[in-house]
């Protein structure tokens, strides 16, 4: 037996873990034709071991064929991705040691759930007696003891992607790479699954790197997200950071609901928008950050501009929508200027405002943040 | 929308291919090569000799041309060709719409009982179906004893074109009825309904929102059926004479008896041409409807199965009984008569016996035309399998616009008429000295062949989903590895399937064979026609029942295989 392979079976109870493996990209770049704009455009990311990162953006926004050159279904144009600080970018995928989990669950419908858990250990030439065991395990750390007879079809999509989970992690590699594992299912599946997928996460101690265009499951999952559009990774940071400080207009907007205000940054603690002139509380920011962001749970709405707090900045609007959520009300707000957005208020909040009602919003400085474009 | 629940999806996005995409495009060429080289020197090169005899033989010109339309002689072959392929197209037309309206009507056990009826012709041999036909169209026979009250019982059918005509509908119904049940499968049948509601009365609704919707299945199965027609040679040989002969009979004597090349080859393009021109027209006007039907949304077996039976009306069971009869009628007369004790054709025998059946298994010349057929099938099915299934792996790997011609190449011995195949195949091998032998029926059959292994491996292939490689390749599967254990179990089925169309396709063929025989070289289907033709031997019926068997037994066998292997294997 080879030990290319990162780690043969272990004897020990708890056989299926691992350390996680450190990936890190560097200037990688995916072209597909010349006339085209590159599908991944020079990006780098460490990815640290252990750590669950979310590759989020919106669709085309090359977050799968990141996904695809690490696993390497894809040969990057330039650049290179080291696993543990050895380069792996021409490595063929079967060689390195990555779990994947598919969109479509991906599972082989000519074996049963137990030969399709068994599969990579069977071309890692594992015992049989070792590859019972360890499908067992397997099957057990996903709540799926006892079906190890079944076919793919007789499962339903939930039981399906379990079966893909348990295949990925069974081998014990360093870095299990998720494509948008809960995407074909409903709703209540994908959070149980969300709590599964977590909860082996933190078993297992692998790097997980997880594929996704839903910003809640991003936020709720990850240790850190890295925000793709066209091409570039355009903010890594903890799902805090990247919500209450965007880096950018993209982030803001792609990340939550925002108040996001075009105006001018007025040297040292003066935002101008229009003919209104906001305080500006930190000092950090450069002369070409323009956008002024709010988000809407930072946002009051009051009924005229008399009754706005003192030290608050405000900016008139017209109320267009007001939908009730149980815990909270959603009021949605134009501005002057043609902008959009909105405010969450607290059910039981005084601010009795109807569709057509002129309004003015306001917020504490310190919750405003100033991007660039 | 009801949970995904089988795993395989197409793939569902338009992502960027593989990097292996790029390298494949090669080995996908490589592939094709054996095959596309096959096809060349099996088929491509022969027709194009044959074009080029048919302006220069016996001297350079359109004479052979020219003679197609003025000739009087050919001028009537060729009108009776066309009329009776018309005919038959639209008589057929007429007995297929109803049975297959009825099939979407009925319940999931008579619609099984309906496909089966379908299918019956099919497992039956060409040959023992019209064997079956002279039987009972003979002097005395079964319809004639019908005919008999009405004062008709002295009319002669065998050797008149209306007996061909009959013998042709009955043989290529099931080709009308089974591309009009899938048209018709698709149509929502909700949409009755909504035009009843917006106020077209049942038969108007029928005819305004059915009808239209249909006419894809309508078109694609009469212009099959005109097709295959105009090339018919087996029945108009066997139930028709030199008086009535069809153009498949005037090439086959041309090229056999005169070995006038150029003639039959004119003939042949003809026949090519106006095939090329039907299908090329049926395709635009099915396409056109298609798009519409896919429009159409979900297709009628959302309905509750209590309201369907219903709706069949009492003149629809009745027509879809006489269809169904008339589809089966040839094997329950092929069957009983291989029993009979008798000498002659009669039906229903007067007496029981095996005589027949030790008479197959004793005499010299059907044994051996028994092992050929057997022998000539399994190399086919050895050689197409191979060639196809190669070609269709290689078909996968190429560019969209290469794979859509190259399919479109691999495909065409499928619509080229059979007589002209088998015109082109035996001046050829006439040259090469392969006339005569098992070898050169074997070549034959497999160009012949290629195309349904090419079709059901091609589809399996389709239906497979594409990450299943990437997904064993993560799981650490080297692509041998990845071929071994992931693609070829799940594309067997198809290769299997194709495998066994490729053997019974041989074991059923006659046209090309009869063209190629030799004493050395004759094969069941052969036999049996000479047996008919040649001399009057009854043993004919033994082999057709024989023949029921090797073509249903392996169908069966596939089928079954194929439920067990194929469960939840694509969609």
């Amino acid at each position: 037996m080879k030990t290319s392979i990162a780690r043969p079976a272990a004897p020990e109870a708890t056989s299926i873990s691992a350390s996680g493996g450190r990936v890190e990209l560097v200037d990688l770049s995916k072209r597909y034709g010349n006339g085209e704009p590159p599908a991944v455009d020079d990006i780098s990311l460490d990815i640290e071991p252990g750590e669950f990162i979310t590759l989020l953006g919106p669709s085309g926004s090359g977050k799968t064929t990141t996904l695809n050159m690490i696993v390497g279904f894809t040969e990057p144009t330039s650049g290179r991705i080291r696993l543990g600080g050895r380069d792996i970018s021409r490595m063929p995928p079967h060689k390195r040691n990555f779990g994947m989990v598919f969109q479509n669950y991906a599972l082989f419908p000519h074996l049963t759930v137990a030969q399709n858990v068994a599969f990579p250990l069977r071309e890692r030439k594992v015992s049989t007696v070792e590859t019972t065991r360890l499908v067992g395990e397997a099957l057990d750390l996903v709540d799926l003891g006892g079906m190890e007879n079944r076919r793919p079809h007789e499962l339903s999509g939930g039981q399906q992607q379990r079966v893909a989970l348990a295949r990925a992690v069974v081998f014990s590699p360093s870095v299990l790479l998720l494509d948008e594992p809960l995407s074909a299912l409903d709703r209540k599946l994908r959070q149980s699954l969300q709590r599964e997928i977590k909860r082996l996460h933190k078993e297992l101690g692998l790097t997980f790197v997880f594929v996704t265009h839903d910003q809640d499951e991003a936020m709720t999952l990850s240790d850190r997200i890295a925000i793709f559009d066209r091409g570039r990774i355009v903010s890594v940071g903890t799902p805090a950071d990247l919500y209450h400080r965007p880096a950018n207009q993209f982030v803001a907007r792609f990340l939550g609901e925002s108040n996001v205000f075009a105006g001018r940054y007025r040297g040292t603690d003066v935002y101008e928008w229009h003919d209104r002139k906001w305080t500006v509380t930190e000092q950090r920011y450069g002369a070409e950050e323009r956008a002024l962001v709010v988000r809407p749970e930072r946002v009051g709405v009051a009924l005229d501009e008399e009754s706005v707090p003192p030290g608050r900045n405000a900016a008139p609007a017209v109320v267009t929508d007001v939908s009730f959520y149980g815990t909270y009300y959603r009021i949605e707000l134009a501005y002057g200027d043609g902008a959009v957005g909105c405010a969450v208020l607290p059910v039981g909040a005084p601010a009795a405002v109807d569709p057509g009602a002129a309004v003015v919003a306001h917020w504490r400085p310190e919750d405003q943040v100033l991007v660039s474009e | 929308m009801s949970a995904p629940t089988a795993t395989a999806g197409a793939p569902t996005t338009g992502r960027p291919a593989p990097a292996w995409v790029g390298r494949a495009y090669a080995s996908g060429w490589l592939l094709l090569l054996p095959s596309l080289v096959a096809l060349v020197v099996l088929f491509v090169v022969p027709l194009a000799s044959i074009v080029v005899d048919s302006f220069t033989e016996p001297s350079t010109g359109l004479g052979n041309y020219s003679s197609l339309f003025t000739d009087g002689y050919t001028i009537r072959v060729l009108s009776r060709t066309l009329l009776v392929a018309l005919v038959v197209s639209v008589v057929g037309v007429l007995l297929a719409y109803p049975y297959a309206y009825a099939m979407t009507l009925v319940g999931p056990t008579m619609r099984a009982v309906l496909v089966t009826v379908v299918l019956i012709p099919f497992w039956t041999s060409m040959l023992a179906r019209n064997f079956a036909w002279m039987v009972l169209m003979q002097d005395g026979g079964v319809i004639q004893d019908m005919l008999r009250p009405f004062g008709l019982g002295d009319v002669t059918l065998l050797g008149t074109t209306l007996a061909v005509a009959i013998s042709m509908t009955q043989v290529l119904l099931p080709f009308l009825v089974l591309p009009m049940y899938s048209a018709m499968e698709q149509i929502d049948g909700r949409l009755l309904a909504a035009g009843q509601s917006l106020g077209a009365p049942r038969t108007r609704a029928f005819r305004r929102i059915y009808l239209p919707l249909s006419t894809p299945g309508v078109v694609a199965g009469m212009s099959l059926v005109f097709v295959l027609a105009l090339g018919f040679y087996v029945t108009p040989a066997l139930l028709g004479s030199t008086r009535t002969a069809m153009i498949a009979q005037v090439i086959n004597v041309r090229t056999k008896e005169l070995l006038d090349f150029g003639g039959a080859g004119a003939m042949g393009m003809f026949l090519l041409a106006v095939t090329l021109v039907v299908l090329g027209l049926s395709r635009r006007v099915a396409g056109r409807n298609v798009a519409a039907v896919a429009a159409g949304g979900q297709p009628a077996r959302t309905r509750a199965s209590g309201e369907r039976s219903s709706n069949v009306r009492p003149w629809l069971k009745a027509h879809t009984t006489v269809v169904a009869i008339l589809l089966a009628a040839p094997t329950l007369v092929v069957i009983p008569m291989s029993f009979s004790s008798a000498q002659t054709f009669r039906f229903p025998p007067d007496g029981w016996s095996l005589r027949w059946y030790r008479e197959l298994f004793t005499s010299p010349e059907w044994i051996a035309a028994i092992l050929n057929s057997l022998q000539v099938g399994i190399f086919t099915a050895l050689f197409a399998t191979v060639l196809g299934t190669t070609a269709a792996f290689g078909l996968t790997r190429l560019r969209p616009r290469a794979r859509g011609a190259l399919n479109g190449f691999l495909l065409s011995p499928m619509i080229v008429p059979h007589i002209l195949v088998a015109l082109v195949v035996f001046s050829a091998f006439l040259r090469l000295g392969l006339n005569g032998t098992l070898i050169g029926i074997i070549l034959a059959h497999t160009a012949l062949a290629v195309p349904f292994v090419v079709i059901a491996v091609t589809a399996r292939l389709q239906g497979m989903d594409r990450r299943l490689s990437s997904v064993a390749a993560s799981l650490g599967a080297s692509p041998v590895s990845v071929f071994r254990r992931v693609t070829l179990p799940l594309v067997m089925p198809g290769i299997l399937s194709g495998a066994v169309l490729a053997f019974v396709t041989s074991l059923d063929e006659v046209v090309i064979a009869l063209f190629l025989q030799a004493p050395g070289a004759i094969t069941l289907p052969v036999q049996m026609f000479n047996s008919v033709t040649v001399q009057i031997d009854p043993t004919i019926s033994a082999a057709s029942s024989l023949m029921v068997v090797l073509v249903s037994v392996p169908i069966l066998l596939a089928q079954v295989a194929g439920a067990r292997r194929g469960k939840g294997g694509t969609r």
